[in-house]
């Protein structure tokens, strides 16, 4: 009963801003996006342009993926995305954030709501757009409850707020567990962690990103917590001098750097000692991501970190049916895979 | 150290004649003061000092009783990993190659940087004037992102690429063949550039959660990721190329005064110019291929050692790789010990050199130095 109360709550709190700023017109509606921008979108959703992977993401587990006209260009190589639309790799793609959008296509493909990111030129793009009368709005997806936020945004552009509902609640559902289970640890017997960022072994997430939110929904106190800003670079002896007990490398590392796992000095660190360091799963798409993957990215941690506190739960199974809910397809029907041991 | 000190003394002795000498300061520099033998000790002296405080400095304290310890059990012959403590292997493993390599790179760079603006008799020049620094970019981008997983592949590469960019330059000058030294730097522009995009298309077709960060990552000097294999690599070419500037010094004084004067004291400028230039470029391919690019090293450091040594080149070469181990070593000091996050060394040797460079072009305005 109380969880039932506090979901609905978290729901209300999330939604009841985006209902009340939504004024109805004949056939558009306006919404209020994560820049704090008023836009006026069509009720009728059909064709819509992602431009950058978190924004793919949010939009298949909404169901949206058939209303995609535009896609951003990496986003068309994700076996993910393969999985669930094989068709994906026949979409236009429009560019990157780190590479840039082009302009001229996202127009020539007519699109009625167009999807970006609130760094670099977004804002700038959106105004431009404004301008075609292309209805725009801005996300960004860096914590669990921004993602919440950018899908209960986009869900509210495309017509579907009540998936946003399922999603969120599924996701809820999977971090309350783990929030459950956690509790049981006390202070102390907490393990300390280091997350290695996609740019090398040494490049680590700070206090201010979803992976030190992820660290600590899963009992791990991340060693560089106090750290802020994007990605930090830190030196060897720093890493040394942290001696985290588990180490978790992003989906996206290259294998490269397992060589320098071999450095004798590197090898005195307590997770190379006791063999915990992990790749972050999958194959399909990385559970380090902000996307609502995220929240089975801290099932899985956790359950790698305090085994013994999930032993009665079949994680396998848990990320099937989490997969099958969000995508239709469980993670196994879909070739998923965590190899994640390192040694 | 009796060297040290004795340099460390004349030195003050300089200083207290300069004080008491206000209006003659600008006439005054330590070379007309015929010093240069006290000052190149001084300067090894501080090296060898830096040196000593560097590898005692970083996140982990480690004692000079542990450091000892370990040069004794290296020379008793023991079973070397099984003996050392865990700060010893951090000592050991991370902070002694890193240090020794600070120094290669510190000394490459600038004496690479101090041929270079001798042999084009352009104080602007540094050492990736000639696309070396762009080539061996572009071949370790190109290693990260083939499917083939080595991180030898990637210095392999950039080396090679490093190389390929010097020889394109020196090809198309030869065709050109006019005006030796200006087509010379024409065609590094247009290597350089060439390079240049071929990096850019490779980061445009690289995934941007995947392999682009990889590439940023590498192509930002750095050096963190040096081992004992980096510094047996980067130690015999670099200190072949010292000695072999070291040799030629001399020649270096009589190629910057241009072909027409080289020839008439008998000897062969081209002959000399693909030396020195094959020379450099093998000692910046090297460094970049291990640390990525590390600016400024190569262009300010010989401005302040023609400051301080002159121009001539048997004492000025000396002074710079002195002056390019000091600045290098400190520079990496800063950047790894100051907080706990590493500040990338590139950022340190652009925000201490461009003001240091200014400060150079004012005190030397109308000296017919530049």
């Amino acid at each position: 009963m109380i969880k039932l109360f506090a979901t609905t709550t978290t729901l209300l709190l999330i939604l009841l801003p985006l209902i009340f700023n939504m004024q109805a017109s004949a056939g558009q509606s306006t919404i209020v996006d994560m820049a704090n921008r008023k836009v006026t979108i069509s009720n009728k959703v059909q064709r819509i342009i992602t431009s950058f992977k978190p924004a793919t993401l949010c939009l298949f587990a909404l169901g949206l993926e058939k209303k995609i006209v535009g896609i951003d260009t990496s986003s068309k190589r994700d076996k993910l995305h393969r999985a669930i639309m094989p068709e994906v790799i026949n979409l236009p793609g429009v560019g990157s954030k780190s590479s840039g959008l082009n302009f001229e296509t996202m127009v020539s493909l007519k699109p009625d709501l167009v999807i970006l990111y609130a760094q670099k030129d977004g804002i700038a793009l959106a105004d431009k757009l404004k301008i075609m009368n292309i209805p725009s709005i801005i996300i960004l997806p860096e914590s669990f409850e921004s993602v919440k936020t950018t899908l209960g945004v986009i869900a509210m552009a495309a017509g579907v707020p009540e998936r946003a509902e399922l999603v969120e609640k599924t996701m809820d559902s999977v971090l309350e567990l783990v929030k459950k289970r956690i509790q049981m640890l006390s202070i102390d017997t907490r393990k300390t962690g280091y997350f290695a960022s996609p740019r090398g072994l040494f490049s680590t997430a700070t206090g201010n990103m979803l992976q030190d939110d992820i660290f600590t929904r899963s009992g791990i106190i991340n060693v560089a917590h106090d750290l802020k800003g994007y990605f930090q670079d830190i030196s060897p002896e720093q890493f040394i001098k942290w001696n985290p007990d588990i180490i978790i490398l992003s989906q996206h590392i290259s294998s490269r750097v397992f060589k320098r796992l071999e450095n004798p000095a590197i090898k005195t660190v307590n997770a190379i000692k006791s063999k915990t360091a992990y790749r972050f799963p999958c194959n399909l798409a990385p559970w380090d991501f902000p996307s609502p993957l995220s929240a089975i990215g801290v099932l899985w941690l956790a359950s790698k970190t305090y085994p013994e506190l999930f032993e009665d739960i079949n994680i396998n199974r848990k990320i099937d049916d989490f997969h099958k809910t969000l995508f239709g397809k469980t993670f196994t029907q879909m070739n998923g895979k965590t190899d994640e041991q390192i040694f | 150290m009796f060297f040290f000190v004795k340099g460390l003394i004349n030195q003050l002795q300089v200083l207290v004649y300069i004080l008491g000498n206000n209006k003659k300061l600008k006439a005054i520099s330590i070379y007309q003061l015929n010093r240069k033998k006290t000052f190149i000790y001084f300067l090894t002296g501080t090296l060898v000092l830096l040196f000593f405080i560097s590898i005692v400095t970083g996140r982990v304290k480690i004692s000079i009783s542990e450091i000892l310890s370990i040069f004794k059990i290296v020379f008793s012959g023991d079973n070397f990993s099984e003996s050392l403590t865990s700060n010893q292997l951090v000592f050991w493993w991370i902070r002694l190659p890193r240090c020794i390599m600070a120094v290669i790179v510190g000394m490459g760079l600038s004496v690479s940087g101090a041929v270079y603006q001798a042999l084009f008799r352009n104080p602007l020049v540094s050492p990736d004037i000639l696309g070396v620094a762009a080539g061996c970019t572009f071949g370790a981008a190109l290693g990260l992102i083939l499917p083939v997983e080595s991180f030898s592949l990637v210095h392999i590469l950039a080396f090679v690429f490093g190389i390929i960019a010097v020889s394109m330059s020196m090809g198309i000058a030869k065709l050109i063949a006019v005006k030796p030294v200006i087509v010379l730097v024409l065609a590094g522009m247009v290597v350089l550039s060439f390079f240049n995009a071929l990096l850019m298309i490779l980061k445009y077709f690289s995934d941007p959660y995947d392999e682009l960060p990889n590439i940023v990552f590498w192509i930002m000097g750095s050096l963190t990721r040096v081992t004992w294999h980096d510094v047996y690599t980067a130690l015999p070419v670099t200190g072949c190329g010292l000695v072999l500037f070291m040799l030629l010094r001399f020649r270096l004084n009589i190629l910057s005064l241009g072909d027409i004067q080289a020839k008439s004291l008998g000897m062969n400028p081209s002959i000399f110019r693909i030396t020195l230039i094959a020379a450099s470029s093998f000692i910046v391919a090297m460094t970049v291929a291990t640390c990525g690019q590390i600016c400024w090293i190569g262009l300010i450091i010989p401005h302040m050692a023609r400051t301080i040594a002159g121009p001539e080149h048997e004492n000025m070469i000396p002074v710079t790789a002195l002056l390019g181990a000091i600045f290098m070593l400190t520079a990496d000091m800063a950047a790894r010990s100051i907080t706990s996050a590493e500040i990338p060394v590139g950022i340190i040797t652009a925000l201490t050199g461009a003001p240091i460079f200014g400060f150079l072009l004012y005190k030397n305005r109308g000296s017919g130095w530049l």
